[in-house]
């Protein structure tokens, strides 16, 4: 599980996925933004294609072991699942960002499940739904599901891939309401969705730069 | 799925307990069931063809719009949830109410034929529960919580503070904006003591004990907090909730106590350093002994003035170098301290290192079973008292000498005065008789007896003051008295002097030794002559006075009733210098043999003796004035004594012989005289080996009549001793005039032995003779 991915992206192509990814996070934050009534700015610095055990390594490594997802499974040239990861104790600092401030602490953690699920929504669904346009394909999204657990039982939810598979990892930056909140999104795919998003990654590139 | 017709299919929706709405890729309703129809009060036919915003004109929320697009171009889902979106759409419950709903919209079919299904969920009833749960809970909570003397704070697991209670905005002055999303530990000074706690919170189930911190308030003033927590958990969610106790007032009670201990242990430690230097810089020896008198702690001066080191003294008693007179009143003095808590003086003798005294003058006290002792070197104070006693001893013996040649001086002088008074008499006698002029003769003898008396009064009185011998106070009429002396008087003070008597009327009785009264009075006259030496008056006064307390007081007096006998002159006056010495023994301004500086002194003795007082005021040139004053006596004066009748003395047997011997031929010839008139045969002798013959030849003698004091070798006793181995039986009659007793063994006259003060009455000598003879010698 350690060994690297077959398939690796070129760097080119790497740059024009985040290019893809900030477009989608930067819709995302205006829906946000018409949605909690303040300003929100949301950037993913980095990213990066890992096996799903580097990826598990990652997270093991970095966040501690409570964990919080919203998980949205997606289907057309590309299949997988993308993932919206924040350590669970931040997840009540983003709907307290979200949500205001002002809700007493029992609201929020009643508010909690449904907020989650419904931020987690809008910004995967911008950033697949953007990257899926680009590429001039159609993706089919599932609606939200809340998940908690750690890195591993994330990333061997049921069923398994048929032909192994490679984590598109993405670090995500929110600030809200002079919150800054790091989480990730990751987004598991197998490897013939992977080749199909390389080759559409350059015709995209031979589009944008030809 | 089976294949439903699409009457039952279009059925099914209608019964849904959900709302759904299908739109086509314009965003134009194409499907509507029953249940939205109902919630939303649009018809199917009325929603048929048009888009939500024109269905629900300015209600539609922008989200949703969004959404529906999204899904439209993107094949995108979303999901909506009332709690972040207020009033997706306008809809009410089947009973009016405001309805609360969740909205999900999917894509249909495949791009880019796409249409989407919009669907409406109810969740008023179950928002409904979870708000009255949570207003239920929240009211106990805030109970116990909004209305908490002490800060509360909630934090999450990663420390930041997710609520504070209204005591917690209070006690650290911040907003709940401020604090809510800090990180908790951020409040405290010591950031690792809180890490510490703050891990024993999240690590054990049980919550640690309390620790107290120092919280850091907004305006950046600390304050003392006592801080418990423990975690908790909700929806898989840890929590920590920490209760800080102010104790800012129990560690300002704290600090000031421990304040007060340290300056306290400063204020023992300076005392004692006080006392520490005391008891080294002391210059007296200071010690601390048990009751037995073993010394416990001695301070160095012992080593400095008695030379022994502490090792010396300490652990035993200081007898072994306590002088041998000194030890056993030491060790009773100790025993009396062991006794009682007192504190007590002694002195004694300490032997030092070099074999010398220390003369040491003790203090000691017995607290708490210790006696406490100091000691001060008074050998050389001792020394300088010894110097000085000395010193006074020879002042005292040259001030005797001198007072021996005043008093002699003055005594002549007072003879000379009253021997003027006695040949001034026999004087005019002597001219009165050869002129025949007989009428006065009386007056002058009477005289000269009176100017006699006094002058032996005042040898008696010279003999007594010697001896310190008490006289004999007699009820005395004082105007008499002054009457007795008025030619006295006048003959001593001469003719330049006018004498004045002014007698007071009805003048009381006094109890007083007449003599010395009549001395005093004539000492103040001659006082009074010598201070107007180009002559002047004297006014001799007496007067009855009553003294009240006050008065009394101020002269050093009982208050009572006083007869006052005073003697003014118009003289030079006194300084106050001299009236302050006035009454000093042998203090006198006169030239040397004018006077025996006695006469103030004695005339001040002799009133305080009577109970009374002696007072001078005097002026410069003006004048001054003695007083007298003396107690009033209840009784009256006795009838004056019978002047003894000479004539009336016992006659002599027939052949009586008297041997008489004395130096002093006038005293034989008067002795003579006085035996002739009794009718004894007198024999003279005027020493005494010539008396001895007498006595050893075989002539008859009934009495030797002896002088004590004899010249030729042989005393007055002795010549008695040997007369009487001859005639064993000889009766012998001693005078003096000294009055001593020395010429008895035992202070008492033998068998047939008399003795007679010279001068005497010759009326006093017959009696003794008489008396001598016939008794059975």
């Amino acid at each position: 599980m350690t060994a690297r991915p077959p398939v690796m992206l070129s760097e080119l192509q790497l740059d024009a996925l985040t290019e893809l990814v900030n477009i989608g996070v930067s819709k995302a934050a205006n829906s946000l933004r018409a949605m909690v009534g303040a300003q929100v700015h949301l950037s993913v610095p980095t990213v990066a294609l890992v096996s799903r055990g580097e990826a598990i390594g990652i997270l093991s490594e970095r966040e501690i072991k409570n964990l919080v997802a919203v998980h949205q499974v997606f289907e057309g040239d590309i299949t997988g699942r993308a993932l919206l990861i924040f350590p669970e104790t931040k997840s009540l600092e983003l709907v307290r960002a979200i949500t205001g401030g002002d809700l007493p602490l029992e609201d929020i953690i009643e508010l909690e499940q449904e907020a989650l699920a419904e931020t987690g929504n809008v910004l995967l669904n911008s950033c697949l739904a953007t990257i899926a346009n680009m590429l001039h394909r159609s993706l089919k999204m599932s609606l939200p599901e809340v998940l908690r657990g750690n890195a591993t039982t994330f990333f061997s939810l049921a069923p398994p891939p048929e032909a192994g598979d490679v984590v598109m990892f993405l670090y995500i930056d929110f600030a809200v309401r002079e919150r800054d909140i790091s989480g990730y999104i990751a987004m598991i795919m197998d490897l013939p969705s992977l080749t199909a998003l390389t080759h559409l990654l350059d015709e995209f590139i031979e589009r944008t730069t030809g | 799925m089976i294949e439903l017709e699409r009457k039952l299919l279009l059925a099914a929706i209608d019964a849904l307990d959900a709302g759904v709405a299908v739109l086509d890729r314009d965003q134009r309703v194409i499907g509507w069931n029953d249940w939205l129809a109902s919630a939303s009060g649009v018809t199917a036919p009325q929603a048929d063809k048009r888009t939500l915003a024109e269905i629900f004109p300015g209600k539609l929320s922008t989200r949703l719009a969004a959404s529906i697009s999204e899904a439209l171009e993107l094949n995108s889902s979303s999901f909506l949830t009332h709690t972040l979106n207020r009033n997706l759409l306008p809809l009410r419950t089947r009973a009016g109410l405001e309805m609360l709903h969740n909205i999900s919209v999917r894509p249909l079919g495949t791009m880019p034929d796409l249409s989407c299904v919009v669907q409406i969920v109810d969740v008023t009833a179950s928002a409904h529960r979870e708000r009255v749960l949570r207003e239920r809970q929240n009211a106990r909570y805030d109970a116990v919580v909004e209305s908490a003397p002490d800060a509360i704070f909630t934090a999450d697991a990663s420390g930041l503070i997710q609520f504070a209670n209204p005591s917690a905005l209070r006690e650290l002055g911040f907003s709940k904006h401020e604090l809510i999303g800090r990180p908790l530990s951020a409040l405290f000074d010591d950031s690792t003591r809180w890490g510490e706690f703050w891990r024993e919170v999240l690590d054990n189930p049980s919550p640690p004990r309390a620790v107290e911190l120092v919280a850091r308030r907004a305006n950046g003033s600390s304050s003392y907090l006592e801080v418990s927590a423990s975690r908790w958990v909700s929806a898989g969610h840890v929590f920590v909730t920490a209760i800080l106790h102010d104790v800012n007032e129990r560690h300002a009670a704290e600090k000031a106590l421990r304040t007060l201990n340290s300056t306290l242990e400063l204020r023992v430690a300076e005392r004692t350093q006080e006392r520490d230097q005391v008891w080294q810089v002391s210059q007296d020896m200071l010690g601390v002994a048990s009751i037995n008198g073993v010394w416990i702690s001695v301070n160095p001066a012992w080593e400095r003035i008695l030379g022994w080191s502490s090792v010396d003294i300490l652990g035993k008693t200081s007898e072994w170098l306590e002088h041998p007179d000194d030890v056993r009143a030491f060790r009773a003095e100790f025993d009396r301290l062991a006794a009682a808590e007192k504190t007590f003086n002694f002195e004694n003798t300490m032997r030092t290192r070099s074999g010398d005294y220390r003369v040491l003058a003790w203090t000691a006290v017995n607290a708490d079973g210790l006696l406490y002792c100091v000691a001060r070197d008074i050998t050389e104070q001792r020394r300088q008292e010894d110097a000085l006693a000395k010193a006074e001893d020879a002042l005292r013996q040259s001030q005797k000498m001198e007072a021996v040649g005043q008093l002699t001086g003055g005594l002549a002088h007072d003879f000379n005065n009253l021997l003027t008074g006695i040949s001034g008499s026999l004087e005019l006698l002597q001219i009165r008789i050869a002129q025949a002029r007989y009428k006065d003769v009386d007056r002058y003898i009477s005289m000269a007896r009176g100017a006699a008396n006094r002058a032996a009064a005042l040898t008696h009185r010279l003999l007594a003051f010697s001896r310190r011998q008490t006289l004999d106070p007699k009820a005395t009429d004082i105007n008499r008295l002054v009457a007795g002396m008025q030619d006295l008087i006048n003959n001593t003070v001469g003719p330049a002097i006018e004498v004045k008597i002014v007698e007071g009327r009805s003048l009381w009785a006094t109890l007083v030794d007449p003599n010395q009264l009549e001395n005093a009075l004539l000492n103040l006259c001659i006082n009074a002559r010598d201070a107007m030496p180009d002559g002047g008056k004297i006014t001799i006064e007496t007067d009855n006075s009553t003294l009240n307390q006050p008065a009394a007081a101020e002269h050093e007096m009982k208050a009572g009733e006083y007869v006052v006998l005073s003697v003014s002159d118009t003289g030079t006056g006194m300084t106050d210098e001299v009236i302050q010495r006035a009454f000093d023994p042998f203090y006198t301004t006169k030239p040397l043999g004018q006077g025996t500086g006695l006469g103030l002194s004695m005339i001040y003795g002799f009133a305080k003796q009577s109970g009374g007082q002696v007072r001078i005021s005097s002026k410069l040139g003006v004048g001054t004035t003695v007083h007298i004053l003396l107690p009033r006596h209840d009784e009256r004066e006795s009838a004056a004594d019978d002047v003894e009748d000479f004539v009336a003395a016992p006659r002599a047997g027939a052949g009586e012989t008297v041997l008489i011997v004395d130096d002093e031929p006038s005293v034989r010839m008067l002795v003579t005289e006085v035996l002739a008139e009794l009718g004894y045969t007198a024999i003279e002798a005027a020493d005494g080996s010539s008396a001895l013959r007498v006595l050893q030849s075989d002539v008859r003698i009934d009495l030797l009549v002896t002088d004590v004091g004899l010249p030729g070798g042989m005393n007055g006793r002795q010549l008695a001793d040997f007369g009487r181995l001859d005639r064993p039986k000889l009766k012998v009659l001693f005078i003096t005039g000294y009055a001593e007793k020395s010429v008895f063994a035992k202070d008492r006259p033998e068998e047939g032995m008399g003795i007679l003060t010279k001068p005497f009455a010759m009326d006093s000598l017959a009696a003794r003779i008489k008396e001598l003879i016939a008794s059975n010698g």
